[in-house]
Protein backbone atom coordinates (compact mmCIF):
# COMPACT_ATOMS: atom_id res chain seq x y z
CA UNK A 1 0.00 0.00 0.00
CA UNK A 2 2.42 2.62 0.71
CA UNK A 3 5.05 1.61 -1.83
CA UNK A 4 2.35 2.04 -4.81
CA UNK A 5 1.79 5.25 -2.96
CA UNK A 6 5.33 6.99 -3.58
CA UNK A 7 5.88 5.13 -7.24
CA UNK A 8 3.04 7.49 -7.95
CA UNK A 9 5.40 10.42 -7.21
CA UNK A 10 3.89 11.91 -4.09
CA UNK A 11 6.53 12.63 -2.13
CA UNK A 12 5.28 15.22 -0.04
CA UNK A 13 3.77 12.72 2.29
CA UNK A 14 7.05 10.92 3.16
CA UNK A 15 7.58 10.15 6.37
CA UNK A 16 10.50 8.40 8.32
CA UNK A 17 8.06 6.14 10.06
CA UNK A 18 6.97 4.93 6.51
CA UNK A 19 9.91 5.12 4.93
CA UNK A 20 11.59 2.68 6.82
CA UNK A 21 8.62 0.25 6.06
CA UNK A 22 9.53 0.29 2.64
CA UNK A 23 11.80 -2.24 1.14
CA UNK A 24 14.07 0.06 -0.67
CA UNK A 25 16.54 3.05 -0.08
CA UNK A 26 14.83 6.89 -0.26
CA UNK A 27 17.14 7.74 -2.54
CA UNK A 28 15.53 4.91 -4.72
CA UNK A 29 12.23 5.89 -4.17
CA UNK A 30 13.26 9.03 -5.76
CA UNK A 31 14.62 7.90 -8.94
CA UNK A 32 11.68 5.31 -9.21
CA UNK A 33 9.07 7.85 -10.62
CA UNK A 34 11.70 9.11 -13.12
CA UNK A 35 12.74 5.60 -14.06
CA UNK A 36 9.15 4.36 -14.46
CA UNK A 37 8.71 7.17 -16.51
CA UNK A 38 11.26 6.19 -19.28
CA UNK A 39 11.18 2.69 -18.64
CA UNK A 40 7.18 3.37 -19.84
CA UNK A 41 8.46 5.53 -22.53
CA UNK A 42 11.68 3.94 -23.86
CA UNK A 43 10.95 0.02 -23.59
CA UNK A 44 7.82 -0.13 -25.08
CA UNK A 45 8.36 1.69 -28.06
CA UNK A 46 10.74 -0.25 -28.33
CA UNK A 47 8.90 -3.27 -27.79
CA UNK A 48 6.07 -1.88 -30.14
CA UNK A 49 8.90 -1.01 -32.60
CA UNK A 50 10.63 -4.44 -32.97
CA UNK A 51 6.98 -6.03 -32.96
CA UNK A 52 6.38 -3.75 -36.30
CA UNK A 53 9.07 -4.41 -38.19
CA UNK A 54 8.34 -7.72 -38.56
CA UNK A 55 4.80 -6.82 -39.81
CA UNK A 56 2.42 -5.44 -42.39
CA UNK A 57 0.85 -2.81 -40.88
CA UNK A 58 -2.39 -1.32 -42.84
CA UNK A 59 -4.65 1.53 -41.49
CA UNK A 60 -7.11 0.91 -44.98
CA UNK A 61 -9.42 0.08 -45.59
CA UNK A 62 -9.59 -1.32 -42.35
CA UNK A 63 -6.51 -1.67 -39.63
CA UNK A 64 -5.04 -4.71 -39.94
CA UNK A 65 -1.69 -6.17 -38.77
CA UNK A 66 0.20 -8.70 -41.17
CA UNK A 67 2.57 -10.92 -39.86
CA UNK A 68 5.92 -11.24 -42.84
CA UNK A 69 8.67 -12.42 -41.00
CA UNK A 70 12.19 -11.44 -41.91
CA UNK A 71 9.91 -10.06 -44.49
CA UNK A 72 10.72 -5.67 -44.22
CA UNK A 73 14.67 -7.05 -43.56
CA UNK A 74 15.02 -8.44 -46.52
CA UNK A 75 13.42 -5.33 -48.39
CA UNK A 76 15.71 -3.54 -46.82
CA UNK A 77 18.38 -5.54 -48.38
CA UNK A 78 17.97 -4.90 -51.59
CA UNK A 79 16.31 -1.40 -51.11
CA UNK A 80 18.94 0.85 -52.99
CA UNK A 81 16.94 4.19 -51.78
CA UNK A 82 18.10 3.01 -48.24
CA UNK A 83 22.12 2.13 -48.62
CA UNK A 84 21.81 5.44 -50.72
CA UNK A 85 20.54 7.42 -47.50
CA UNK A 86 23.16 5.53 -45.26
CA UNK A 87 26.09 6.43 -48.09
CA UNK A 88 24.46 10.52 -47.70
CA UNK A 89 24.39 10.10 -43.84
CA UNK A 90 27.95 9.11 -43.96
CA UNK A 91 29.09 12.25 -45.67
CA UNK A 92 26.76 14.65 -43.66
CA UNK A 93 27.84 13.23 -40.46
CA UNK A 94 31.68 12.54 -41.62
CA UNK A 95 31.79 16.28 -43.10
CA UNK A 96 29.65 18.22 -40.57
CA UNK A 97 31.93 16.33 -37.62
CA UNK A 98 35.25 17.13 -39.27
CA UNK A 99 34.36 20.78 -40.12
CA UNK A 100 32.51 22.04 -36.43
CA UNK A 101 35.45 20.33 -34.68
CA UNK A 102 38.32 21.59 -36.66
CA UNK A 103 36.00 25.35 -36.44
CA UNK A 104 35.29 24.77 -32.74
CA UNK A 105 38.63 24.16 -31.90
CA UNK A 106 40.28 27.10 -33.65
CA UNK A 107 37.74 29.65 -32.10
CA UNK A 108 37.76 28.27 -28.65
CA UNK A 109 41.32 28.59 -28.87
CA UNK A 110 41.23 32.13 -30.29
CA UNK A 111 38.51 32.91 -27.38
CA UNK A 112 40.70 31.54 -24.69
CA UNK A 113 43.51 34.43 -26.38
CA UNK A 114 41.60 37.34 -26.04
CA UNK A 115 41.68 39.47 -22.82
CA UNK A 116 38.74 41.41 -23.59
CA UNK A 117 35.39 40.63 -25.24
CA UNK A 118 35.12 37.38 -24.86
CA UNK A 119 31.64 37.17 -22.42
CA UNK A 120 30.27 39.39 -25.74
CA UNK A 121 31.94 37.12 -28.21
CA UNK A 122 30.40 34.04 -26.66
CA UNK A 123 27.16 36.03 -26.28
CA UNK A 124 27.17 36.19 -30.06
CA UNK A 125 28.20 32.33 -30.99
CA UNK A 126 26.06 31.07 -29.14
CA UNK A 127 22.61 32.48 -30.08
CA UNK A 128 22.45 30.34 -33.25
CA UNK A 129 21.99 27.37 -31.15
CA UNK A 130 18.92 28.71 -29.19
CA UNK A 131 17.31 28.95 -33.00
CA UNK A 132 14.82 26.65 -33.97
CA UNK A 133 15.50 24.22 -36.56
CA UNK A 134 12.53 25.39 -38.69
CA UNK A 135 13.58 28.40 -38.45
CA UNK A 136 17.41 27.77 -39.49
CA UNK A 137 15.96 25.84 -41.98
CA UNK A 138 13.80 28.76 -43.86
CA UNK A 139 16.23 31.06 -43.43
CA UNK A 140 18.97 29.26 -45.38
CA UNK A 141 16.88 28.33 -47.76
CA UNK A 142 16.04 32.15 -47.91
CA UNK A 143 19.57 33.31 -48.24
CA UNK A 144 20.43 30.48 -50.84
CA UNK A 145 17.57 31.31 -52.88
CA UNK A 146 18.65 31.53 -56.33
CA UNK A 147 16.85 34.59 -57.23
CA UNK A 148 17.10 37.09 -54.40
CA UNK A 149 18.88 35.30 -51.93
CA UNK A 150 21.38 37.60 -49.93
CA UNK A 151 24.45 34.31 -49.99
CA UNK A 152 23.55 33.90 -53.72
CA UNK A 153 24.60 37.03 -54.50
CA UNK A 154 27.69 37.40 -52.71
CA UNK A 155 28.99 33.90 -54.64
CA UNK A 156 27.83 35.27 -57.93
CA UNK A 157 29.71 38.00 -57.72
CA UNK A 158 33.11 35.91 -57.25
CA UNK A 159 31.79 33.71 -60.18
CA UNK A 160 30.21 31.09 -58.13
CA UNK A 161 26.78 29.52 -59.43
CA UNK A 162 25.95 32.25 -61.81
CA UNK A 163 22.56 31.01 -62.67
CA UNK A 164 22.93 27.57 -60.61
CA UNK A 165 20.58 27.29 -57.96
CA UNK A 166 22.72 26.00 -54.90
CA UNK A 167 20.27 23.71 -53.50
CA UNK A 168 19.32 22.49 -57.05
CA UNK A 169 22.52 21.03 -57.64
CA UNK A 170 23.67 17.52 -55.83
CA UNK A 171 26.72 18.34 -54.39
CA UNK A 172 26.00 21.65 -53.14
CA UNK A 173 22.89 21.17 -51.64
CA UNK A 174 24.63 18.41 -49.57
CA UNK A 175 27.65 20.87 -48.66
CA UNK A 176 24.64 23.57 -47.99
CA UNK A 177 23.05 20.98 -45.70
CA UNK A 178 26.67 20.56 -43.71
CA UNK A 179 27.40 24.04 -43.78
CA UNK A 180 23.85 25.53 -42.53
CA UNK A 181 24.58 22.69 -39.56
CA UNK A 182 28.22 23.49 -38.97
CA UNK A 183 26.64 27.23 -38.75
CA UNK A 184 24.29 25.91 -36.28
CA UNK A 185 25.90 23.55 -34.09
CA UNK A 186 29.73 24.57 -33.69
CA UNK A 187 29.17 27.05 -31.20
CA UNK A 188 28.26 23.96 -28.96
CA UNK A 189 31.95 22.35 -29.87
CA UNK A 190 33.37 25.81 -28.67
CA UNK A 191 31.61 25.99 -25.32
CA UNK A 192 32.74 22.23 -24.78
CA UNK A 193 36.35 22.73 -25.77
CA UNK A 194 36.58 26.06 -24.53
CA UNK A 195 35.93 24.88 -20.71
CA UNK A 196 38.59 22.42 -20.96
CA UNK A 197 40.86 24.64 -22.77
CA UNK A 198 40.51 27.17 -19.48
CA UNK A 199 41.47 24.07 -17.44
CA UNK A 200 44.61 23.79 -18.71
CA UNK A 201 46.96 24.63 -15.98
CA UNK A 202 48.97 27.58 -17.37
CA UNK A 203 52.68 25.84 -15.39
CA UNK A 204 52.13 23.59 -18.54
CA UNK A 205 52.34 25.78 -20.96
CA UNK A 206 55.20 27.62 -19.09
CA UNK A 207 57.64 24.59 -18.76
CA UNK A 208 56.97 23.61 -22.56
CA UNK A 209 58.09 27.13 -23.12
CA UNK A 210 61.17 26.48 -21.29
CA UNK A 211 61.37 23.52 -23.32
CA UNK A 212 61.45 25.71 -26.32
CA UNK A 213 58.20 24.86 -28.00
CA UNK A 214 56.28 27.67 -28.96
CA UNK A 215 52.85 28.16 -31.15
CA UNK A 216 51.80 25.60 -33.34
CA UNK A 217 54.52 22.78 -31.18
CA UNK A 218 53.10 23.93 -28.03
CA UNK A 219 48.85 23.74 -28.90
CA UNK A 220 50.14 19.91 -30.63
CA UNK A 221 52.47 18.88 -27.44
CA UNK A 222 50.30 20.39 -24.65
CA UNK A 223 47.00 21.58 -25.49
CA UNK A 224 45.38 19.15 -28.10
CA UNK A 225 46.33 15.66 -26.25
CA UNK A 226 44.85 17.82 -22.95
CA UNK A 227 41.53 18.32 -25.15
CA UNK A 228 40.98 14.40 -25.79
CA UNK A 229 38.45 14.22 -23.34
CA UNK A 230 36.39 17.39 -24.47
CA UNK A 231 36.84 16.43 -28.17
CA UNK A 232 35.31 12.83 -27.28
CA UNK A 233 32.38 14.45 -25.85
CA UNK A 234 31.45 16.76 -28.46
CA UNK A 235 32.03 14.47 -31.21
CA UNK A 236 29.99 11.96 -29.42
CA UNK A 237 27.36 14.79 -28.75
CA UNK A 238 27.29 16.27 -32.08
CA UNK A 239 27.06 12.74 -34.03
CA UNK A 240 24.15 11.85 -31.81
CA UNK A 241 22.50 14.99 -32.69
CA UNK A 242 23.45 14.64 -36.37
CA UNK A 243 21.98 10.80 -36.60
CA UNK A 244 18.63 12.20 -34.89
CA UNK A 245 17.46 15.24 -35.98
CA UNK A 246 16.47 15.87 -39.67
CA UNK A 247 14.00 19.19 -39.86
CA UNK A 248 16.58 21.21 -41.03
CA UNK A 249 17.22 19.13 -44.32
CA UNK A 250 13.49 18.55 -44.58
CA UNK A 251 12.47 22.27 -44.41
CA UNK A 252 15.37 23.07 -46.97
CA UNK A 253 15.74 20.40 -49.36
CA UNK A 254 13.21 18.01 -48.37
CA UNK A 255 15.69 15.22 -49.47
CA UNK A 256 16.24 16.35 -53.10
CA UNK A 257 17.75 17.20 -55.71
CA UNK A 258 17.17 13.48 -56.28
CA UNK A 259 17.68 11.72 -52.63
CA UNK A 260 21.12 13.72 -52.69
CA UNK A 261 20.34 14.69 -49.06
CA UNK A 262 17.79 12.69 -47.81
CA UNK A 263 19.68 11.19 -44.36
CA UNK A 264 18.83 8.29 -43.07
CA UNK A 265 16.23 10.28 -40.32
CA UNK A 266 14.13 11.47 -42.98
CA UNK A 267 14.30 8.49 -45.24
CA UNK A 268 12.70 6.55 -42.46
CA UNK A 269 10.55 8.92 -41.24
CA UNK A 270 8.70 9.41 -45.08
CA UNK A 271 8.80 5.51 -44.82
CA UNK A 272 6.96 5.07 -41.55
CA UNK A 273 4.75 8.23 -41.49
CA UNK A 274 4.50 9.84 -45.02
CA UNK A 275 4.19 6.46 -47.20
CA UNK A 276 2.31 5.01 -43.68
CA UNK A 277 4.63 1.99 -44.14
CA UNK A 278 5.01 1.57 -40.29
CA UNK A 279 6.37 -2.10 -40.29
CA UNK A 280 9.44 -1.29 -42.91
CA UNK A 281 10.07 2.34 -41.19
CA UNK A 282 10.32 0.24 -38.08
CA UNK A 283 12.83 -2.01 -39.32
CA UNK A 284 14.92 0.54 -41.52
CA UNK A 285 14.70 2.65 -38.13
CA UNK A 286 15.84 -0.25 -35.50
CA UNK A 287 18.72 -0.76 -37.53
CA UNK A 288 19.06 3.49 -37.29
CA UNK A 289 18.84 3.45 -33.61
CA UNK A 290 21.40 0.30 -33.77
CA UNK A 291 23.85 2.18 -35.59
CA UNK A 292 23.43 4.93 -33.01
CA UNK A 293 23.88 3.38 -29.99
CA UNK A 294 26.95 1.52 -31.55
CA UNK A 295 28.16 4.93 -32.56
CA UNK A 296 27.43 6.50 -29.05
CA UNK A 297 29.07 3.24 -27.02
CA UNK A 298 32.32 4.04 -29.01
CA UNK A 299 32.60 7.33 -28.30
CA UNK A 300 31.94 6.99 -24.66
CA UNK A 301 34.36 3.85 -24.60
CA UNK A 302 36.55 7.06 -25.32
CA UNK A 303 35.57 9.29 -22.90
CA UNK A 304 35.63 6.63 -20.25
CA UNK A 305 39.06 4.56 -21.37
CA UNK A 306 40.73 7.70 -22.51
CA UNK A 307 43.16 10.01 -21.01
CA UNK A 308 41.08 11.06 -18.19
CA UNK A 309 37.68 11.46 -16.86
CA UNK A 310 36.00 14.76 -16.81
CA UNK B 1 61.66 22.84 -34.86
CA UNK B 2 61.18 24.52 -38.35
CA UNK B 3 57.12 24.97 -37.59
CA UNK B 4 57.77 26.85 -33.88
CA UNK B 5 60.15 29.29 -35.23
CA UNK B 6 57.63 30.61 -37.99
CA UNK B 7 54.44 30.74 -35.77
CA UNK B 8 57.07 32.36 -32.96
CA UNK B 9 58.42 34.28 -35.49
CA UNK B 10 54.95 36.09 -36.24
CA UNK B 11 54.77 40.14 -35.55
CA UNK B 12 54.10 41.63 -32.56
CA UNK B 13 50.40 43.21 -33.75
CA UNK B 14 49.41 39.85 -35.69
CA UNK B 15 49.63 37.63 -32.60
CA UNK B 16 47.79 40.15 -30.61
CA UNK B 17 45.38 41.51 -33.11
CA UNK B 18 45.13 37.74 -34.90
CA UNK B 19 42.43 36.65 -32.70
CA UNK B 20 40.80 39.35 -32.33
CA UNK B 21 40.27 39.41 -36.53
CA UNK B 22 39.29 35.79 -36.48
CA UNK B 23 37.00 36.28 -34.16
CA UNK B 24 36.08 39.31 -35.67
CA UNK B 25 34.85 37.40 -39.06
CA UNK B 26 33.23 34.52 -36.97
CA UNK B 27 30.81 36.91 -35.40
CA UNK B 28 30.03 38.29 -38.58
CA UNK B 29 29.35 35.02 -39.88
CA UNK B 30 27.20 34.43 -37.22
CA UNK B 31 25.04 37.23 -37.33
CA UNK B 32 24.34 38.29 -40.66
CA UNK B 33 22.16 35.47 -41.17
CA UNK B 34 20.06 36.61 -38.20
CA UNK B 35 20.59 40.45 -39.04
CA UNK B 36 19.20 39.61 -42.69
CA UNK B 37 16.35 37.83 -41.42
CA UNK B 38 15.45 40.54 -38.84
CA UNK B 39 15.91 43.34 -41.84
CA UNK B 40 13.97 41.10 -44.23
CA UNK B 41 10.92 41.01 -41.49
CA UNK B 42 10.79 44.84 -42.53
CA UNK B 43 11.10 45.10 -45.65
CA UNK B 44 7.65 45.91 -47.74
CA UNK B 45 7.51 43.09 -50.62
CA UNK B 46 9.25 44.95 -53.71
CA UNK B 47 12.79 45.96 -51.53
CA UNK B 48 12.67 42.18 -50.26
CA UNK B 49 13.03 40.61 -53.50
CA UNK B 50 15.44 42.84 -55.04
CA UNK B 51 18.84 41.94 -56.33
CA UNK B 52 21.19 43.00 -55.78
CA UNK B 53 19.50 42.62 -51.98
CA UNK B 54 19.12 46.11 -50.50
CA UNK B 55 20.31 47.32 -47.31
CA UNK B 56 18.19 51.04 -47.25
CA UNK B 57 14.66 50.60 -47.49
CA UNK B 58 11.72 51.83 -46.29
CA UNK B 59 11.27 49.82 -43.27
CA UNK B 60 7.18 48.37 -42.61
CA UNK B 61 6.19 46.58 -39.24
CA UNK B 62 3.20 45.47 -42.07
CA UNK B 63 4.06 41.28 -41.90
CA UNK B 64 4.28 41.63 -37.79
CA UNK B 65 0.80 42.91 -37.51
CA UNK B 66 -0.34 40.75 -40.63
CA UNK B 67 0.96 38.24 -38.16
CA UNK B 68 -1.72 38.31 -35.52
CA UNK B 69 -4.20 40.59 -37.02
CA UNK B 70 -4.66 39.41 -40.80
CA UNK B 71 -5.30 35.60 -42.05
CA UNK B 72 -4.31 32.49 -40.45
CA UNK B 73 -2.97 34.51 -37.37
CA UNK B 74 -0.30 32.94 -35.32
CA UNK B 75 -1.67 33.54 -32.20
CA UNK B 76 -3.45 30.35 -31.32
CA UNK B 77 0.14 28.30 -32.30
CA UNK B 78 1.66 30.64 -30.26
CA UNK B 79 -0.77 29.91 -27.22
CA UNK B 80 -0.21 26.21 -27.97
CA UNK B 81 3.32 26.51 -28.18
CA UNK B 82 3.56 28.32 -24.58
CA UNK B 83 0.98 25.33 -22.80
CA UNK B 84 3.24 22.55 -24.08
CA UNK B 85 6.35 24.47 -23.40
CA UNK B 86 5.54 24.67 -19.91
CA UNK B 87 3.65 21.62 -19.50
CA UNK B 88 7.19 20.02 -20.58
CA UNK B 89 9.89 21.74 -18.45
CA UNK B 90 7.33 21.65 -15.30
CA UNK B 91 7.12 17.67 -16.15
CA UNK B 92 10.58 17.82 -16.59
CA UNK B 93 12.14 19.95 -13.77
CA UNK B 94 9.92 18.31 -11.12
CA UNK B 95 10.80 14.71 -12.31
CA UNK B 96 14.24 15.28 -13.00
CA UNK B 97 14.89 17.22 -9.56
CA UNK B 98 13.56 14.73 -7.62
CA UNK B 99 15.01 11.60 -9.66
CA UNK B 100 18.79 13.94 -10.25
CA UNK B 101 19.30 13.73 -6.63
CA UNK B 102 18.28 10.21 -5.98
CA UNK B 103 20.99 9.64 -8.68
CA UNK B 104 23.46 11.70 -6.90
CA UNK B 105 23.18 10.37 -3.42
CA UNK B 106 22.32 6.80 -4.26
CA UNK B 107 24.35 4.23 -3.38
CA UNK B 108 24.23 1.12 -5.55
CA UNK B 109 27.09 -0.75 -7.38
CA UNK B 110 26.38 -0.66 -11.07
CA UNK B 111 24.80 3.13 -10.85
CA UNK B 112 27.26 4.05 -13.50
CA UNK B 113 25.36 1.50 -15.93
CA UNK B 114 21.76 3.41 -14.09
CA UNK B 115 23.31 6.72 -15.33
CA UNK B 116 23.99 5.77 -18.82
CA UNK B 117 20.55 3.48 -19.64
CA UNK B 118 18.89 6.95 -18.39
CA UNK B 119 20.98 9.02 -20.89
CA UNK B 120 20.99 6.61 -23.56
CA UNK B 121 17.02 6.79 -23.64
CA UNK B 122 17.71 10.15 -25.07
CA UNK B 123 19.84 8.92 -27.96
CA UNK B 124 17.46 7.33 -29.57
CA UNK B 125 16.71 9.08 -32.82
CA UNK B 126 13.46 11.12 -33.09
CA UNK B 127 11.92 8.74 -35.85
CA UNK B 128 12.78 5.80 -34.04
CA UNK B 129 10.78 7.29 -30.75
CA UNK B 130 7.65 8.89 -33.19
CA UNK B 131 7.31 5.47 -35.13
CA UNK B 132 5.70 3.75 -32.08
CA UNK B 133 4.55 6.61 -30.41
CA UNK B 134 2.63 7.57 -33.05
CA UNK B 135 1.11 3.92 -32.67
CA UNK B 136 0.38 4.49 -29.42
CA UNK B 137 -1.19 7.35 -29.55
CA UNK B 138 -3.52 6.43 -31.94
CA UNK B 139 -5.17 3.47 -29.81
CA UNK B 140 -4.84 6.22 -26.40
CA UNK B 141 -6.51 9.03 -28.67
CA UNK B 142 -3.43 11.39 -27.31
CA UNK B 143 -2.84 12.57 -30.95
CA UNK B 144 -4.19 15.89 -31.58
CA UNK B 145 -3.79 16.80 -27.55
CA UNK B 146 -1.66 19.20 -25.98
CA UNK B 147 -0.81 16.28 -22.81
CA UNK B 148 0.60 13.70 -25.89
CA UNK B 149 3.01 16.57 -27.18
CA UNK B 150 4.00 17.34 -23.70
CA UNK B 151 4.64 13.61 -22.81
CA UNK B 152 6.73 13.11 -26.20
CA UNK B 153 8.81 16.37 -25.61
CA UNK B 154 9.47 15.12 -21.66
CA UNK B 155 10.62 11.82 -23.10
CA UNK B 156 13.57 14.03 -24.72
CA UNK B 157 14.30 16.30 -22.03
CA UNK B 158 13.77 13.90 -18.68
CA UNK B 159 16.81 12.38 -19.18
CA UNK B 160 18.67 15.11 -19.57
CA UNK B 161 17.06 16.79 -16.76
CA UNK B 162 18.01 14.03 -14.38
CA UNK B 163 21.77 14.41 -15.64
CA UNK B 164 21.56 17.94 -15.32
CA UNK B 165 20.10 18.32 -11.73
CA UNK B 166 22.29 15.38 -10.62
CA UNK B 167 25.07 17.35 -11.49
CA UNK B 168 23.95 20.11 -10.06
CA UNK B 169 23.23 17.99 -6.38
CA UNK B 170 26.40 16.72 -6.61
CA UNK B 171 28.24 19.95 -5.82
CA UNK B 172 26.15 19.97 -2.77
CA UNK B 173 27.85 18.89 0.45
CA UNK B 174 26.84 15.62 2.02
CA UNK B 175 28.20 16.90 5.07
CA UNK B 176 25.45 19.96 5.15
CA UNK B 177 22.58 17.52 5.01
CA UNK B 178 24.43 14.98 7.86
CA UNK B 179 24.37 17.99 9.88
CA UNK B 180 20.22 18.79 9.31
CA UNK B 181 19.89 14.89 9.77
CA UNK B 182 21.67 14.91 13.65
CA UNK B 183 19.31 18.14 14.17
CA UNK B 184 16.74 15.43 13.71
CA UNK B 185 15.53 16.05 9.92
CA UNK B 186 14.24 13.39 8.39
CA UNK B 187 16.06 12.38 4.52
CA UNK B 188 12.85 14.29 3.40
CA UNK B 189 13.29 17.15 4.91
CA UNK B 190 17.37 17.42 4.77
CA UNK B 191 16.47 16.96 0.84
CA UNK B 192 13.60 19.35 1.28
CA UNK B 193 14.96 21.82 3.29
CA UNK B 194 18.84 22.05 2.77
CA UNK B 195 19.58 21.08 -0.60
CA UNK B 196 16.86 21.98 -2.38
CA UNK B 197 17.09 25.46 -1.97
CA UNK B 198 21.05 25.38 -2.89
CA UNK B 199 20.10 24.45 -6.47
CA UNK B 200 17.42 26.48 -7.38
CA UNK B 201 20.06 28.13 -9.96
CA UNK B 202 19.87 24.73 -11.26
CA UNK B 203 16.40 24.28 -11.58
CA UNK B 204 15.88 27.27 -13.87
CA UNK B 205 18.78 26.32 -15.88
CA UNK B 206 17.40 22.60 -16.24
CA UNK B 207 13.69 24.38 -17.53
CA UNK B 208 15.12 26.76 -19.80
CA UNK B 209 16.80 24.28 -22.04
CA UNK B 210 14.04 22.14 -21.65
CA UNK B 211 11.46 25.33 -22.67
CA UNK B 212 13.97 25.55 -25.55
CA UNK B 213 13.56 22.10 -26.74
CA UNK B 214 10.27 21.79 -26.75
CA UNK B 215 9.62 25.16 -28.17
CA UNK B 216 11.85 24.65 -30.94
CA UNK B 217 10.64 20.80 -31.70
CA UNK B 218 9.30 20.78 -35.33
CA UNK B 219 8.83 16.85 -35.89
CA UNK B 220 7.48 15.49 -32.73
CA UNK B 221 5.11 18.36 -33.48
CA UNK B 222 4.42 17.90 -37.22
CA UNK B 223 3.48 13.85 -36.15
CA UNK B 224 1.31 14.47 -33.38
CA UNK B 225 -0.29 17.34 -33.75
CA UNK B 226 -3.30 19.32 -35.95
CA UNK B 227 -5.15 22.02 -36.72
CA UNK B 228 -6.36 22.63 -32.52
CA UNK B 229 -2.49 21.90 -30.93
CA UNK B 230 -0.14 23.09 -34.04
CA UNK B 231 3.03 25.20 -32.31
CA UNK B 232 4.86 27.87 -34.13
CA UNK B 233 7.60 25.93 -36.07
CA UNK B 234 4.44 24.34 -37.69
CA UNK B 235 3.03 27.71 -38.25
CA UNK B 236 6.37 28.71 -39.75
CA UNK B 237 6.76 25.68 -42.04
CA UNK B 238 2.69 26.42 -43.66
CA UNK B 239 3.86 29.55 -44.64
CA UNK B 240 6.02 27.63 -47.05
CA UNK B 241 2.59 26.67 -49.94
CA UNK B 242 2.12 25.34 -53.23
CA UNK B 243 2.26 28.96 -54.67
CA UNK B 244 5.10 29.94 -53.46
CA UNK B 245 6.64 31.24 -49.86
CA UNK B 246 5.21 34.42 -47.88
CA UNK B 247 8.90 35.02 -47.11
CA UNK B 248 7.72 38.49 -45.08
CA UNK B 249 5.87 36.19 -42.90
CA UNK B 250 8.21 33.94 -42.75
CA UNK B 251 10.88 36.38 -41.48
CA UNK B 252 8.80 37.65 -39.28
CA UNK B 253 7.03 34.80 -37.40
CA UNK B 254 10.80 33.77 -37.56
CA UNK B 255 12.05 36.43 -35.38
CA UNK B 256 9.15 35.96 -33.38
CA UNK B 257 10.08 32.31 -32.31
CA UNK B 258 13.82 33.14 -32.24
CA UNK B 259 14.17 36.02 -30.33
CA UNK B 260 12.70 34.84 -26.44
CA UNK B 261 14.90 31.66 -26.95
CA UNK B 262 18.24 33.92 -27.77
CA UNK B 263 17.02 35.84 -24.82
CA UNK B 264 17.03 32.73 -22.25
CA UNK B 265 20.16 31.36 -24.44
CA UNK B 266 22.19 34.59 -23.16
CA UNK B 267 20.47 34.96 -19.89
CA UNK B 268 21.54 31.05 -18.75
CA UNK B 269 24.82 31.00 -20.69
CA UNK B 270 27.08 29.88 -17.69
CA UNK B 271 24.79 27.46 -17.11
CA UNK B 272 23.88 26.08 -21.21
CA UNK B 273 27.73 23.81 -21.79
CA UNK B 274 26.62 22.41 -18.30
CA UNK B 275 22.31 21.76 -19.95
CA UNK B 276 23.87 20.99 -23.51
CA UNK B 277 26.48 18.54 -22.39
CA UNK B 278 24.36 17.39 -19.95
CA UNK B 279 26.83 18.22 -16.67
CA UNK B 280 29.60 16.21 -18.71
CA UNK B 281 31.16 19.57 -19.02
CA UNK B 282 31.45 21.97 -16.03
CA UNK B 283 32.19 25.68 -16.62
Amino acid sequence: MPTDAYVGGEPEETDQSVLDSVPISFEMLLLLPSIATLAVLSIIPLVVMIYLSFHEVNFTPVNEVIFLGFGNYTQMAADGNFWNSWRVTLFYVAGSLGLQLGLGILIAVMLHRVSRGENLLTSIIIMPMMIAPVVVGLLWQFLLDPSFGLYTYMLNQVGLFVDQPILANSTSALVSIIIMDTWQWTPLVVLIILARVKSIPQHLYEAASVDGATGITQFRHVTLPLLKPAIAIALLLRSMDLMRYFAKVFITTGGGPSSSTKVIGLYVYERALRFFNLGYGSATGLVLLIVTILMGLMFVETIMGGAGDE
Amino acid sequence: MSKSTASSGLPGPVRRYGPYAFLGVVAIWTLLPLFWMAISSLKIRRSMFEFPPTIFFDPTLQYYVDMFMGSNPVTPFLINSIIVALGTAVLSVSLGTVGGYGLSRLDLRGKKHLAFWIISTRMAPIVVVVIPLFYLYSYLNLLNTHLGLIIAHTTFNLPFAIWLMRSFFDEVPEALEEAARIDGATKWEAFRKVSLPLVWPGMGATAIIAIVFSWNDFIFALIFTSNATQTMPIAASQLVTQTGTLWGRVMATGVVILLPMVTFGVIVKRHLVSGLTMGAVKE
